[in-house]
């Protein structure tokens, strides 16, 4: 009785000042709640923060980051698959958690069916990198060292099915090499070993890795993408290696059954974001590149993910 | 470098820079003291904020916030038991029995004043001898990783109650507790019985706050008479210079074991706090206070924690690697403000960044007030009537346990440790051994697994010719432990 | 009465990790294989610490029932122990799971607010309106601390997250 009392009167007190207001009926009316799937600190925190800041300005509503860690991804994935899709619920995902994390283990969402692409914010491409006084002064000393004692030479990355496992186990797969991977807690241990002579070789991204190699501590052999990175380091399309390997995309995702007109608001949003000075100077600062791409581009590029990661995972686990 | 360093004293002497500190470190406070909203929550929040100011300005003021939390976290861990992070579980064994003697101003200001003094002594030892620390930082590798964590959880076991054997049963369980959810090697699951809400394994602040504040709580919440009575009516005297110069020694043992423990990659400070603690008691002429309210208890693991914070900043600083997600929050400060850490970060951009290294000095000495001034509000919470309080107590204990994960099973685990820690108190099992068994679990079994990776197969080769020190530590822990068990307990 | 606890532990657990040994390849998942390497298993590291746990409360198990009597301990705690009401912390307990339960349903101000004015009258508080205003005042205020400073999620009912917003819009903090 008395429980019941009170939630008739929170409630009434609530409509009565919802009345009073009279908000008007657009979207965005509340603040937008963007689902990290990894823990604080990370490179997707980060890359959050700097566009929730900014972001405001173009939706009119700030935009609440929400830290959902656990399961390689999959907990924060399924928390935006279930919440309601009514634009108020966002993912900040990567395509490993997107695509290649279902062929490892049953997921409790489907990607393609439970997801879709608001806009790729940017990608961050994976460089092959060696202590400084490393034997080994380019790609083909590596591979030949690695092919003749296979399974000797050894490798760090930052946990299995990461963002820098992925990649490696990618290059090993298309070269025929065996390397030794120890698994560490994300990259920054990962570097740690590769600079203490714990490992061999170790593998990072440009924005983690800089002053590193102008002071020498480390050496470049390849970097991911078409084009180089460094001056004479080769790209892996020179390495012969082609398609989307060692790519980390950044995008933020929206459930699937979001109306049509909030998902077009929340594009142009984004969109728009580009145009920011602010955005952009943060972005480089952080040695993180702004390579924007739309949703329905980013979305073409999902199918053929799936059925890459899919054989890749099939490949290594078999 | 002396030039650097004056030059940097003088572009951290401006209003502004005081001014966000100040308001970082109360504001880092608050947040601390909430359970559920970590210091690392409150950075990640406010890092947007420092892009937009002075690099002098901004990255004192994230630190302000980190300091100040840390702090914040060991108020409610002393006045209701509840201890936020693994951090402040030390803290809670005499912190909260002060509280309940009525001496809970006296536990908050040794537990500021030790906090400061560990932090400062670090800070400035590390701003010394940063070059020597970051050779020392990379010559820890999983094997001597493994090894120390084996004969810290092993030491505090055996030492924590009278019955060995219990301790080291507790710490097997929370070894198995950490086991729940996804293996750090390879990521399979275990112990999940295919619920994926288990996947993620299980969580700390729940499992903290269940074992350690809801016993407590219970004890109120079961009392016939609780009506109008509070947890305690006085709050005591303030500390006097005499009680601090007593727990110098022990102070000053804290933070000589608190900095060389930060100095290892992934031990961190909760480690810090309970070996600090550890060694304390083994020191101290009147053991058996410990854990019943000694002041000297509180002193040792807060300048314990507090310590690990100095060496923690080289790797960040020297090689732009963030050993913990503090430092990656920090890492992203840096970036944005145009100072990239790493090897070149001292010759390219000096005066800046020892201005930085100092602002960290003068937010210890500033905190010292700040926090002086605002204990005797905290510390009034506890004078809130049972009624009263016992219902917010839980409110924010659920809400914590809840903002977390965003997960409203982590409320139902949070019951589950109540019960765990009110059964584990009635057979007189400790639940220090339990908690550090959970917390270091993970890494324990990391490094396991990463030194077994580097072995290939070769074991015992790997481990007597290129690791000894592991094989040395392993070998001396059960010796350790048990001359450290002989001393405590020795009638 | 410390002795029979004990006991009743010590045997709980040695169930446990007997079970668990001998359900341990049902419970762990196994390993995949990468590139045919077999990296550590899974369930080497569980399986060697459940057996040290299960020696472990053998030796105590033994030491409790052939060695008589354990520690002394001093009475401290045991005053504290003086007639506890089991119905009470009981449904302290059955409230917060509840709680657990309800929350995305009900949203955090009026799970909470229902929370706290249970356990203030289960604590007998006598004073009505004292009651009422923290379990309406408390829940609102960390409502909109968390959310609006901290920027953190909690669940709410979007009537009173909208009516929270409105609230900041007239007061133009928004």
């Amino acid at each position: 009785m008395f429980t019941k009392l009170m939630t008739t009167a929170v409630v009434g007190a609530a409509t009565a000042m919802l009345s009073f207001g009279a908000v008007a009926a657009g979207y965005p009316e509340k603040p937008i709640t963007v689902v990290i799937p990894f823990g604080p600190g990370g490179s997707h925190d980060l890359n959050a923060r700097v566009f929730t800041s900014v972001m405001p300005a173009h939706v009119g509503q700030p935009m609440v980051v929400q830290l959902t860690p656990g399961a390689s991804g999959q907990k924060g994935a399924a928390a935006v698959a279930k919440a309601k899709a009514d634009g108020y619920t966002l993912l900040f995902s990567s395509n490993y958690i997107d695509q290649l994390m279902q062929h490892v283990g049953k997921a409790p969402y489907n990607s393609m069916e439970d997801f879709v692409t608001v806009a790729r914010i940017n990608y961050a491409p994976i460089a092959v990198i060696v202590p400084g006084d490393s034997p080994y002064n380019s790609w083909a000393d590596l591979k030949k060292d690695v092919k003749a004692r296979p399974g000797k030479v050894s490798i760090s990355h930052s946990g299995n099915w990461g963002a820098l496992f992925v990649p490696a186990a990618q290059l090993m797969l298309l070269n025929d090499m065996k390397m030794n991977m120890i698994p560490f807690q994300g990259g920054g241990p990962a570097l740690q070993a590769l600079l203490g002579g714990i490992v061999d070789v170790s593998l990072g991204f440009p924005s983690t890795i800089g002053p590193l190699i102008l002071s020498g501590e480390i050496k470049v052999l390849a970097t991911a993408g078409k084009k180089p990175i460094y001056k004479d380091v080769p790209s892996f399309a020179d390495l012969g290696l082609e398609g989307d390997v060692g790519m980390m995309h950044r995008m933020v995702m929206a459930p699937k059954g979001i109306p049509a007109d909030r998902l077009a608001t929340l594009r142009a949003a984004f969109k728009a974001l580009q145009g920011d000075k602010t955005f952009t100077r943060l972005l480089k600062r952080m040695g993180e590149n702004a390579e924007y791409m739309d949703g329905p581009e980013y979305e073409k590029l999902r199918p053929g993910q799936n059925k890459f990661y899919g054989e890749l995972v099939k490949s290594l686990t078999k | 470098m002396l030039e650097q360093i004056i030059e940097g004293l003088f572009l951290t002497l401006r209003v502004d820079t005081f001014a966000f500190m100040a308001i970082g470190l109360f504001g880092g406070m608050l947040v601390g003291a909430l359970p559920g909203f970590t210091t690392l929550m409150a950075m990640a929040i406010l890092l947007p904020i420092s892009f937009f100011l002075d690099p002098v300005v901004g990255i004192p003021f994230l630190l302000g916030v980190y300091k100040g939390g840390i702090f914040g976290g060991s108020i409610p861990a002393i006045l209701v038991s509840m201890p936020g992070t693994g951090a402040a579980v030390a803290t809670t064994a005499d912190g909260y029995q002060l509280t309940k003697k009525g001496k809970s101003r006296k536990a908050l200001d040794m537990a500021l004043f030790s906090s400061v003094f560990g932090d400062t002594a670090s800070d400035i030892f590390t701003l010394l001898m940063i070059v020597p620390i970051a050779y020392l930082v990379l010559q820890f590798g999983p094997p001597e990783i493994f090894a120390i964590l084996t004969m810290s959880v092993v030491i505090v076991a055996v030492t924590a109650g009278k019955n060995p054997l219990k301790g080291l049963i507790m710490l097997a369980f929370g070894l198995w507790i950490s086991f729940i959810g996804s293996d750090p090697i390879g990521g399979m699951e275990r112990f999940t019985f295919g619920l994926f809400e288990l996947r993620g394994g299980i969580p700390l602040l729940p499992l903290l706050i269940g074992l350690f504040a809801l016993p407590e709580i219970v004890k109120i919440v079961g009392r016939t008479n609780v009506g109008e009575a509070s947890v305690a009516t006085i709050l005591g005297e303030r500390l006097t210079l005499a009680e601090f110069k007593r727990c110098l020694r022990t102070i000053c043992r804290s933070t000589v074991i608190g900095t060389c423990i930060g100095i290892i990659p992934g031990l961190g400070q909760m480690v810090a706090a309970v070996m600090g603690y550890t060694a304390a008691k083994n020191a101290s002429p009147v053991k058996e206070n410990f854990g019943k309210g000694e002041l000297e208890g509180v002193a040792a693991a807060e300048a314990a924690n507090n310590a690990v914070n100095g060496p923690t900043m080289v790797p960040l600083l020297t090689l732009g690697i963030p050993g913990d997600n503090v430092t990656a929050i920090l890492l992203g400060a840096f970036v944005a403000q145009g100072l990239r850490p790493g090897p070149t970060l001292f010759s390219e951009q000096g005066p800046v960044v020892f201005g930085i290294l100092i602002a960290m000095v003068f937010a210890n000495l500033m905190f010292l007030v700040i926090g002086y001034l605002s204990i005797p509000a905290f510390a009034r919470i506890i004078t809130i009537r049972s009624n009263l309080l016992v219902p917010l107590v839980t409110m924010f204990a659920v809400a914590g346990a809840y903002v977390y994960r965003s997960n409203p099973n982590d409320i139902i685990v949070l019951a589950i440790f109540g019960v765990i820690g009110i059964i584990a108190s009635a057979a007189k099992f400790e639940v220090m051994p339990l908690v550090m068994g959970f917390i270091l679990g993970v890494p324990l079994e990391r490094a396991f697994g990463q030194s077994l990776s580097l072995a290939n197969g070769e074991i015992l080769q790997f481990a007597i010719f290129e690791r000894p020190a592991m094989v040395a530590i392993l070998v001396a822990t059960p010796f350790l432990a048990w001359m450290l068990r002989k001393k405590m307990y020795a009638d | 009465m410390v002795k029979k606890a004990e006991l009743y532990v010590t045997s709980g657990i040695a169930v446990m990790s007997v079970l668990a040994l001998v359900f341990l390849n049902d419970l762990i998942a196994k390993q995949k294989m990468i590139f045919g390497q077999p990296s550590i298993e899974p369930d080497l590291f569980p399986a060697l610490t459940i057996s040290c746990l299960l020696l472990l409360v053998g030796g105590l198990m033994v030491k409790i029932i052939f060695f008589a009597e354990t520690e002394v301990f001093d009475d401290q705690d045991n005053e504290e122990a003086e007639d506890q009401s089991y119905y009470r912390i009981g449904s302290y307990f059955a409230a917060m799971l509840a709680y657990g339960i309800f929350l995305d349903d009900l949203g955090f101000v009026i799970s909470s607010c229902l929370l706290v004015a249970f356990i203030s009258f289960l604590l007998g508080s006598r004073s009505f309106v004292q009651t009422l205003a923290l379990a309406v005042i408390a829940p609102v205020a960390l409502y909109v601390v968390s959310t609006r400073g901290l920027k953190v999620h909690l669940p709410e009912l979007d009537v009173i997250e909208r009516a929270i917003q409105t609230v900041f819009q007239v007061l133009g903090l928004s």
